[in-house]
């Protein structure tokens, strides 16, 4: 499979990455490369495999909805990085034109 | 005598019988990393001031009472910078968490600190866990002792070359792929990485869900035995954690005669160092010797599992990776609008090895590709598991290579991401199939170590430590 550039803005903008002219030329080589290689695995028939999602055989693990002790607010709040009256701030989500 | 040189075992003795204090053996370690620590980057931060506390507190315990010490009191450990330690920074290595302080302790520190462990600080690592020799760290690579012009092996570059520089007696790292067995062997330490849902990941900051484990880097098999039993159980923050027998030293020193153990056909392909070949085969005649019945085995799958490792854990990175948008906590770039801050936050916070995955798993979880790729995978993965569960019905255990070479050059492999990942071949079907494994230094092939692979069955660790344990003595 091999990528072009295109596909790789339509990707950087899915995954959110701000990527560089030169990086989406980069990109699109090496996941090329890493795809031709993945491509080894159409030699295995997998009809009626079922798909293995997770490997500890654990299947729907339940806990009580009770309300308990969590983390100090005023640590949690002390990370983020815009803070106004204890309400995390970001930039404008519209653009007015 | 050099404290900071001790094992556990050696060290929880000296403590016990008061010929050195806890203090005293933290500040061996502090002196070693203040030696070595400018030239080999094994810690990204130090938490000097805690230790001496926790460390006094031990020793006000062994001069005023006669409660018992636990083994792993007053022993310093250092734990790699993708678990969380409360208020301590934690940066996974990237640039996007370069001043996140973690909020509260991981279950594996919460356990180590209620065992009585001093944490000496956090240690470097390929960002995010994301490579095989170290180099991907935003703060530099981590630098293999054994030659400084070398890689230690990744992800847990700095955890692994702490222990073996003994700037720590042992350490916590985690493995995804091989990343406590990989630089292990190069290192020439023992790694090892528990059965998939053995210990908690609760407060690890997570690369891979369905892959990740936390795993010990110590001096010797004992030494991770004791700390396996102090980490393993069932955790109510971890749902994959599941109960199954954790007691590993109860059978530790029993010997091995009859055992069989199976050398998978697959492992042992073209392109492997002869000389790496030639340990693995003398490391087969010291288990003979030690009356273990070896025999050639099939995993016929083998070949595909690094490919279906790229697949499903960048896809899982991808969605994992998510959560960094610079919103909530870490790194926020400028920017005029909210779609602008995702953009720029994520491009300038995240390094190339990280974004690179991202793109990938995007790309395999996209439809029109979800069935060709990530769907494929997940099927050949229980097909690759099967294939473990048909061989453990006729052996004990497993012994492999863990990787065609020695350690490579710094920047030997750093330009080609493919070339990177075949570093990982030989330990990532273990992943795969979420089983037991742990890796021994073997032998020296030019100076540099080699270590052998041991694998076991799913959640027998008991057996996997019995048998190290002997073939320790022997190596």
């Amino acid at each position: 499979m091999k990528l072009d550039k295109a596909q790789i803005e339509h990707l950087a903008n899915l995954a959110k990455l701000d990527i560089s002219e030169e990086e989406k030329a980069k990109y699109a080589e090496q996941l090329s490369s890493i795809l031709e290689y993945m491509d080894k695995l159409n030699e295995i028939d997998t009809t009626n495999v079922e798909p293995l999602s997770q490997v500890s055989g654990a299947i729907d693990v339940l806990r009580l909805d009770a309300v308990k002790q969590c983390f100090s607010q005023e640590k949690v709040l002390a990370e983020v990085p815009v803070l106004e009256k204890r309400q995390i701030k970001v930039k404008k989500v519209f653009d007015h034109k | 005598m050099e404290l900071n040189k001790l094992t556990i075992e050696e060290a929880h003795r000296g403590l016990k019988s008061k010929d050195f204090s806890a203090v005293e053996l933290t500040e061996a370690c502090f002196d070693s990393i203040r030696k070595q620590d400018e030239k080999l980057n094994a810690f990204i931060t130090i938490t000097e001031d805690k230790a001496l506390i926790q460390a006094e507190k031990v020793d006000s315990k062994i001069k005023n009472s006669h409660q018992d010490l636990n083994v792993l009191e007053g022993i310093p450990v250092a734990i790699k910078d993708n678990i969380l330690v409360q208020d301590v920074k934690c940066t996974a290595g990237s640039k996007i968490l370069e001043s996140y302080v973690a909020t509260y302790d991981a279950t594996v520190i919460e356990k180590l600190k209620i065992a009585g462990s001093i944490i000496v600080g956090k240690t470097n690592m390929d960002e995010f866990a994301m490579g095989s020799s170290g180099e991907t760290s935003n703060y530099g690579p981590t630098k293999n002792p054994i030659d400084l012009t070398r890689v230690p092996g990744g992800s847990s570059s700095g955890s692994t070359v702490s222990v073996a520089s003994h700037e720590s007696i042992f350490a916590l790292g985690t493995d995804t792929g091989g990343s406590v067995r990989l630089p292990a062997s190069f290192c020439g330490v023992v790694g090892f990485k528990p059965s998939y849902g053995s210990i908690s990941r609760h407060g690890v900051i997570a690369m891979a869900s369905s892959f990740d484990q936390v795993g010990v880097l110590s001096k010797t098999v004992k030494d991770s035995a004791y700390v396996y039993e102090a980490l393993a159980g069932i955790d109510k923050f971890d749902s994959t954690t599941k109960k199954h027998k954790i007691n590993v030293l109860e059978n530790i020193d029993q010997d091995i005669k009859g055992k069989r153990i199976g050398l998978p056909k697959e492992f042992f392909i073209e392109g492997m160092d002869p000389a790496v070949r030639d340990v693995v085969t003398s490391t087969v005649k010291k288990l003979e010797a030690l009356g273990a019945e070896v025999v050639e085995v099939s995993l016929p799958r083998t070949k595909y599992a690094l490919a279906i490792y790229y697949i499903l854990v960048p896809a899982e990175v991808s969605s994992n990776m998510a959560r960094f948008d610079g919103v909530r906590y870490g790194y926020r770039a400028e920017s005029a609008n909210l779609l602008e801050m995702y953009l720029k936050t994520r491009q300038q916070g995240f390094g190339d090895e990280v974004r690179r995955r991202i793109m990938l798993g995007t790309y395999v979880l996209s439809s029109g590709y979800y069935d060709a790729y990530y769907k494929k995978a997940q099927q050949v993965r229980r097909l690759i598991q099967q294939d473990f569960e048909e061989v453990f019905k006729t052996v004990d255990l497993l012994l492999t290579p863990t990787s065609p070479t020695t350690a490579f050059a710094l920047g030997e492999k750093s330009k080609d991401p493919l070339t990177m990942y075949l570093a990982d071949v030989f330990t990532v079907s273990v992943n795969v199939a979420g089983l037991p494994a742990m890796v021994l230094p073997a032998g020296l092939v030019n100076k540099l170590p080699v270590g052998v692979q041991l694998i076991g069955k799913q959640f027998d660790e008991p057996t996997l430590f019995n048998i190290a344990q002997q073939l320790e003595k022997k190596l």
